[in-house]
């Protein structure tokens, strides 16, 4: 059997989806090798109609000028807009979503007050009499802070950062202004010929991701108000989760709303009838990429919710399972192949999102917070239909599944240590624990899939780093068991000591690639406990499979945050030795984070284990 | 034979970018008479090397694949080939193509009508070398030398 993932399952459905002729990630992969190595390096540039232009011994600058550090410096912060502008749009549905559940228009509600007066605390917002006047006041709030000028400072980023980041950022000048402004600037500064300065290019990169990562943070926050906060429980992951005798719905990508009004309608005995004419057992929704991060983190109806499929690779294989009746696609990540697949079966791809689409999918059926109930019966209606037109005995494994903990969250983790941080700090302060690693971001096909995730984060544990995870590397663990507390038996013995301590796993998922932002409220905590700042902790983020622009945003933010990164494939700047030296060196001296490439995991553990151990040397610590 | 100029790759400046093939498809029928292929990451161009002894032509029934001795290159007179694709058979280096119908076999001319084949003029990255073997020898010595101090 061919091996292109970590995991069994896609070994074995890749198999089969050969067999049948289907077209996959891994094959179009090898119809693309060799890749352009103008493309890898960044130093092509398609702006203006004098290009293409790229930068060869012979043409040392395209033609206007622009050299291979301005072409890749400017390619670098297009990508980060692009992942910028995805999270704007999540927060604006998010903030209109809590805003119409104050009105009581829709089927969600107002769940977690505290969190509410939190973000209302952090937009300066008072004088409300009750939580809906409140959640009314902090929705518009919140859709101003977006749409401010980029000269005003985002209130979030004042309330939520650790105050010497907050005086690092002024100094340099990237403390953010409102998202949407800064967005725009930064699109017009990538125009050709405006903003051609590798650096401040650069510099504007880092400004943009540290608005963007308290946007993510809002956006979480309200998923906290309208769905619950996380908390710790037992889900089961990987394709072994499908049952063929359901009606099986997967919710897909990063907007979790669509998701959150299936499984409430579907909990109900209201389909009951539809479901026995159509011989189902029942509905299952399953979770997919970071929509299925938000449905693992909280409370789920147990009769309806099946588990998390897996990540950005997973969906062409559950897809071609032909068990699966129904998907719903929101923003982002639903890939162009997904019809072709769709094709061969009965399946319904329906676009929830007034953003997604794609050629050869259903009707979509949009999100509306006020049409959250009828929508939801439209596509559960619609996948029973489809349910009825399966072809009978589709591919499961009912055997390649694993469980995982999941809903790491401050207040869970909170709860688990006891009401404080101290446990955590003592361990680290003692050294059981060396640091902190968050193994975070998406999935390639360039080192096979999850391969590297997954070798990273066993090499980083069994040498007693405390691995969490965000994005898709959190389904790459999840599937491979490492979210458990029996895979402390894979981990160093100080870090096996204190997860038999404390009931925890070596691995904790905060969730989806948005709940970064709670990975770094947690450092902020950390480094608010020791009073020191983000680059003298003991800690580090790797990106070990990074993919696509939310991603080169959030890398962005590493450094902007004061943290060493481990990154691979390596980036699309090596282009520029200019703009290598500064993201691996130079920029150490201004924010204290650097990048590290490395597609080894080995060698990617050592250099994260050299930068703890240097830290801890310097913290006085043994 | 110290004279006849050839093709030659130096593999380690080829970024796979893919000119080449554009370039002599354009010049050449669309179809490219050399592929860049890929080795794991690394893109590898592989060519006609117009063999002094070419299984290609010792192949051919027809006779439509020669050799002009004078010019050092082989070439296919597609008048004369039938499309048995013998030659792509006896060949080596797998660069012996269909004219897209299966009935004609395309093979790399070395652009024999222009001053410079046009993969070579067209690479961005000057990873193709239109000279003779004395010269590219001569390069490539240097070259390593001259990373020894």
């Amino acid at each position: 059997m061919e091996k292109v993932s970590v995991h069994e399952s896609i070994n074995r459905m890749y198999e089969k989806a050969k067999k049948e002729g289907i077209s996959t990630v891994f094959d179009r992969w090898l119809l693309q090798q060799p890749q352009c190595g103008f493309g890898l390096q960044g130093i092509c540039c398609q702006l203006c109609s004098h290009g293409p232009c790229r930068i060869t011994k012979k043409a040392q600058a395209g033609i206007c000028g622009a050299n291979a550090d301005t072409i890749v410096a400017r390619n670098w912060l297009r990508l980060a807009i692009h992942g910028a502008s995805s999270y704007s749009h999540h927060l604006e549905e998010a903030a209109k979503t809590l805003k119409v559940a104050a009105l009581g228009n829709t089927i969600f509600q107002i769940r977690e007050e505290k969190k509410l007066e939190d973000l209302a605390t952090a937009l300066e917002i008072g004088g409300a009499h009750n939580s809906r006047e409140l959640a009314i006041k902090v929705a518009d709030g919140l859709l101003q802070e977006i749409r401010k000028g980029s000269d005003e400072p985002f209130k979030l980023t004042l309330h939520y950062a650790p105050k010497p980041r907050i005086e690092v950022w002024e100094r340099l000048g990237i403390l953010g202004g409102g998202i949407n402004s800064e967005i725009r600037d930064n699109m017009s500064r990538v125009s050709t010929s405006i903003d051609t300065d590798p650096v401040d290019l650069l510099l504007k990169a880092l400004r943009l991701s540290v608005t963007a990562n308290y946007v993510c943070l809002a956006i979480e926050t309200i998923h906290d108000i309208l769905f619950g906060s996380p908390s710790l429980k037992k889900i089961e992951a990987d394709l072994g989760i499908i049952d063929p005798d359901y009606v099986n719905i997967v919710a897909h990508g990063h907007q979790p709303f669509m998701a959150y009004a299936v499984m409430e309608v579907a909990k109900s005995e209201e389909f009951e009838k539809a479901l026995k004419e159509a011989e189902a057992k029942g509905i299952k929704v399953y979770g997919s990429m970071c929509t299925g991060q938000e449905l693992a983190q909280r409370e789920a109806p147990e009769n309806v919710y099946g588990g998390q499929l897996g990540n950005w690779i997973f969906q062409e294989f559950w897809l071609a399972t032909g068990a699966i009746d129904a998907v719903m696609m929101d923003m982002n990540c639903s890939i162009p192949s997904l019809s072709s697949i769709a094709k061969k079966y009965h399946t319904k791809l329906i676009p929830v999102s007034s953003l997604v689409r794609l050629e050869g999918a259903d009707t979509p059926i949009e999100f509306k917070p006020e049409l959250a109930k009828e929508r939801a019966k439209e596509i559960i209606t619609s996948a029973i239909e489809a349910f009825k037109n399966r072809k009978k005995n589709p591919i499961t494994f009912s055997e390649a599944k694993s469980e995982a903990i999941t809903g790491t969250g401050i207040e869970s983790v909170l709860k688990v240590l006891g009401g404080s941080l101290d446990p955590l700090i003592g361990a680290i302060k003692d050294g059981k624990i060396r640091g902190i690693a968050a193994v975070v971001g998406c999935t390639t096909t360039k080192t096979g899939h999850d391969e590297l995730t997954v070798r990273l984060t066993e090499e980083l544990i069994s040498r007693n780093v405390l691995v969490v995870n965000a994005g898709c590397a959190s389904s790459a663990v999840e599937a491979r068991g490492l979210l458990l507390p029996e895979a402390k038996k894979n981990a160093g013995d100080g870090l096996k000591a204190i997860c038999e301590a404390l009931g925890i796993p070596p691995c904790l998922s905060f969730g989806t690639c948005t709940d970064i932002s709670r990975i770094a409220l947690a450092v902020t905590a950390i480094a608010n406990t020791l009073g020191a700042d983000v680059p003298a902790l003991p800690v580090a983020a790797s990106a070990p499979e990074y993919l696509e622009q939310k991603a080169v945003l959030y890398g962005t933010f590493a450094l902007a945050f004061g943290l060493f990164l481990h990154v691979s494939p390596l980036p699309p700047v090596i282009g520029s030795s200019l703009v290598t030296k500064i993201l691996t060196e130079n920029v150490e001296a201004l924010t204290g984070g650097k990048v590290a490439p490395e597609s080894d995991p080995k060698k990617g553990a050592d250099l994260i284990l050299n930068h703890i151990e240097s830290k801890r040397k310097l913290l006085g610590l043994s | 034979m110290s004279q006849k100029k050839a093709i030659f790759v130096k593999i380690s400046d080829c970024v796979g970018c893919l000119t080449c093939e554009l370039s002599c498809g354009a010049s050449h029928k669309s179809i490219p008479r050399l592929v860049v292929e890929a080795q794991g990451l690394s893109p590898v161009p592989v060519l006609c090397r117009h063999c002094e002894e070419a299984p290609c032509v010792d192949a051919c029934m027809s006779g439509s694949m020669h050799k002009i001795p004078e010019k050092g290159i082989i070439i296919n007179d597609e008048e004369r080939c039938v499309g048995c694709f013998m030659c792509a058979m006896a060949c080596p280096y797998g660069v012996i193509f269909s004219n897209g119908e299966g009935k004609l076999a395309y093979k790399c001319d070395l652009c024999y009508d222009k001053e410079e084949p046009v993969c070579v003029t067209s690479c961005p990255m000057y990873a193709l070398r239109y000279t003779t073997l004395e010269q590219f020898e001569d390069e490539v010595r240097r070259e390593s030398v001259s990373s020894l101090w």
